[in-house]
């Protein structure tokens, strides 16, 4: 079992009431897994920010892994206590 | 179609004004909105020219679409030689007033001279009045916009005014219109103000004419209903402040006058919280889909009564770096800058500047007695504006901006001046954005994330935004095309995720506005030229390669928190991707433009004025 956070920030949050969502994954899941875990725990969050059948995000959002990396390759595996950052991409202002 | 874009140019000094029309050229090779008024630019304003002296020009235009169906163009550009920079000045705003003056059937203004008296200008479709504005100067943007309305007697006029801020030349005060829109960046309020002109209210009533009418309505729709969708939801619903917590996350959030890039209060001022706590309504620039502007109120306790629209700069720069983490008085100094006519991020910077000042016993000696700034103090923030508008005590130092404040100062406090080329940094750290770092120095009207959104490529996966590298020249230079192609259509930035294909498609509405041939390939080269323009006008100031680089902060000081802990900026790395910038653009590698390089984007007149001006320099130096 693998347990990661997925930190919510933006639209996403607003649509998912919470700032962060724990999820417990099959050891050697995938940040495409992680993704759709959350779709199933947080079915608003499909659309505006998640495509559906697990695609990844809507191009106006950015995946990051940790805040380090950005857009990592959805089929990356996790590790234990990775936090998954569900960002929309800073613009102008 | 009209014969061409007609070009309205005002002498204060004379109360006179004349019709000409733009060169067609021009809007072939500059589109209009930015790209036109720095070509005017460039025609009136001669070198050297004493950016607060009558002889800057300040010149205004909308892109070619204004007025018409197509979404997000109701914006208009201003331009002249920047009293903070000593570079070319150029500022985005829309609105109404956008509208409301392409509808006089003119395209561009061009003002010059100095009016004797403090006057306003009011375009009646095609009748110019000089009128005194004695009374009105003084007053704040927004009451001078209802004062002169009443006076004409007609609510449908539209007014773009300074506040005192731009009436006492604060080398950053911008120019507002309907209410809360701002020209805001590089200081054309104080060029206004310079020539004793209060404002420019407009009456348009005439429809604008396009070329292909039934198609460009065809082309428009299916935008509006794109600029609905998905792509452009995080600015309706939640704006550009939602980026508080994700930079904060990132290690990119300047804080403390950059001493940081993590805040401990993000969460109190982030704009979750001013959406769930403060959030009215929304209101649109005309033929927008997207509503970005969000409007706040504030219904209890000390700042009760403030009503205020934000976005993320105004409130990165009025809160976090000035360490301040309660959104009352952030909306309440939001308010003020708009009234004062100052911008809130130079505004924010100059504010941050002295507070460390102070935290550092630099400015001790300085408006004795007074409140002064100090990181969490928000009651001296909010004291600290008015006296920044009026020049008073210590005010009159933060006026003249952090470039020439710090070298008045001295005392090493031009280590935390944050600043390039004179304009204050917006709210993205350097340190941890390497390609923004490039785009910073690099950029021709100085600090600015607007002009070069090499953030972008930072946040794209493409590279690793904690390393400067080569490679970064090009994608930091085409992150600037597109920018300035855009700022010349005019067309919102926030509208340019709902293209499948952004150049080909705005090409087929500019051509099917106005009748000429365009597509993506010659876009893209328009972009160009304007970029080269707006540089070709500063090397015609004096610029030289030792103006692109960064405030001595960010090299020197590692950043102590967040992911970006110990993460500095080499100076090799920068001059590495400033190099390779040099090389995407076709420039020297002393980033001068060789006349070949003009000719080729079929600039030869720019080229030649150019070389005149060095050959000038040459003799006189002899």
């Amino acid at each position: 079992m693998t347990h990661v956070t997925v930190e919510l920030f933006g639209m996403s949050r607003l649509l998912a009431g919470q700032t962060e969502v724990e999820l417990d994954l099959a050891g050697g899941s995938s940040l495409r897994d992680a993704l759709a875990a959350l779709a199933q725990e947080h079915a608003a969050l499909v659309g505006p920010v998640l495509a559906p059948n697990g695609g990844g995000l809507h191009p106006c959002y950015a995946l990051s892994l940790n805040g380090r990396s950005f857009a990592p390759d959805l089929d990356a595996t996790l590790g234990p206590g990775d936090r998954v950052l569900i960002l929309s991409t800073p613009a102008g202002g | 179609m009209e014969p061409g874009f007609r070009l309205l140019v005002i002498d204060l000094g004379a109360s006179s004004a004349s019709t000409q029309v733009v060169p067609p050229s021009y809007v072939e090779h500059y589109l209009g909105g930015v790209g036109l008024v720095v070509r005017l630019l460039w025609d009136y304003c001669p070198p050297g020219a004493d950016p607060l002296g009558p002889d800057n020009p300040l010149v205004f235009a909308t892109g070619a679409m204004a007025g018409t169906l197509v979404p997000t163009s109701s914006k208009h550009a201003v331009a002249a030689k920047s009293p903070l920079t000593g570079f070319v000045g150029d500022s985005l705003s829309g609105g109404p007033w956008s509208l409301a003056f392409r509808r006089t059937g003119y395209s561009a203004i061009v003002v010059q001279g100095m009016a004797p008296t403090p006057t306003y200008v009011f375009i009646d479709d095609d009748t110019v009045h000089f009128r005194p504005a004695t009374h009105l100067w003084g007053r704040g943007s927004y009451e001078t916009e209802q004062l002169i309305r009443k006076e004409l007697g007609d609510s449908a006029v539209r007014v773009s005014s300074i506040g005192p801020a731009g009436e006492n030349k604060v080398r950053y005060a911008c120019i507002g219109n309907d209410g809360t829109r701002q020209a805001g960046r590089t200081g054309l309020g104080a060029v206004m103000g310079s020539k004793r002109l209060k404002a420019i209210a407009v009456r348009g009533t005439r429809a604008v004419q396009v070329a292909n009418h039934d198609r460009l309505v065809q082309v428009s729709i299916d935008l509006l209903k794109r600029g609905q969708g998905p792509a452009t939801e995080k600015y309706r619903i939640l704006g550009t402040v939602g980026n508080v917590l994700s930079l904060n996350r990132l290690g990119a959030l300047p804080t403390n006058n950059f001493q940081r890039s993590t805040f401990p209060g993000a969460e109190a001022v982030s704009g979750e919280y001013l959406y769930q706590r403060y959030f009215r309504n929304t209101s649109a620039c005309p033929a927008c889909p997207i509503a970005c502007q969000h409007n706040y109120r504030v219904t209890e306790g000390e700042y009760q009564g403030t009503r205020a629209q934000l976005d993320y700069e105004s409130l990165f720069a009025l809160g976090p770096l000035n360490g301040i983490a309660s959104l009352p008085p952030i909306l309440r100094a939001a308010q003020l800058c708009d009234e004062l006519g100052l911008d809130t991020i130079s505004t924010g910077v100059a504010l941050a500047w002295a507070a460390e000042c102070y935290q550092r016993g630099v400015l001790d000696e300085v408006d004795r007695g007074a409140l002064h700034p100090a990181f969490g103090d928000y009651e001296a923030l909010l004291r600290m504006l008015p006296r920044i508008a009026t020049r008073s005590g210590l005010g009159d130092l933060l006026a003249e901006g952090v470039k020439r404040a710090s070298a008045s100062v001295g005392q090493g406090s031009e280590h935390w001046a944050m600043h390039a080329k004179g304009l204050e940094l917006p709210g993205y750290e350097p340190r941890t954005l390497k390609t923004l770092a490039l785009g910073l120095a690099t950029g021709t009207r100085g600090g600015c994330h607007n002009r070069s959104a090499a953030y972008d490529v930072d946040m794209s996966g493409t590279v690793d935004r904690f390393r400067g590298e080569v490679g970064r020249g090009p994608l930091a230079a085409e992150t600037e095309d597109l920018a300035a192609t855009l700022d010349s259509l005019i067309l919102c930035k926030f509208i340019r995720r709902c293209f499948d294909d952004l150049y080909a498609e705005s090409a087929r509405l500019f051509s099917l506005t106005t009748g000429l041939n365009s597509d993506a390939k010659e876009l893209r080269r328009a972009g160009q030229r304007v970029v080269n323009l707006k540089k070709a006008f500063n090397i015609r100031e004096g610029w030289t390669h030792q103006d692109d680089t960064l405030p001595p902060r960010l090299f020197s000081d590692p950043l102590p928190d967040g992911v970006g802990q110990g993460v500095s900026l080499g100076r090799e790395e920068l001059e590495l991707m400033i190099a390779d910038y040099y090389q995407a653009r076709g420039w020297t590698a002393q980033g001068l433009i060789p006349e070949k390089k003009l000719r080729e984007l079929g600039m030869g007149d720019i080229a030649a004025q150019l070389r005149e001006v060095h050959d000038g320099h040459r003799r006189h130096n002899l």
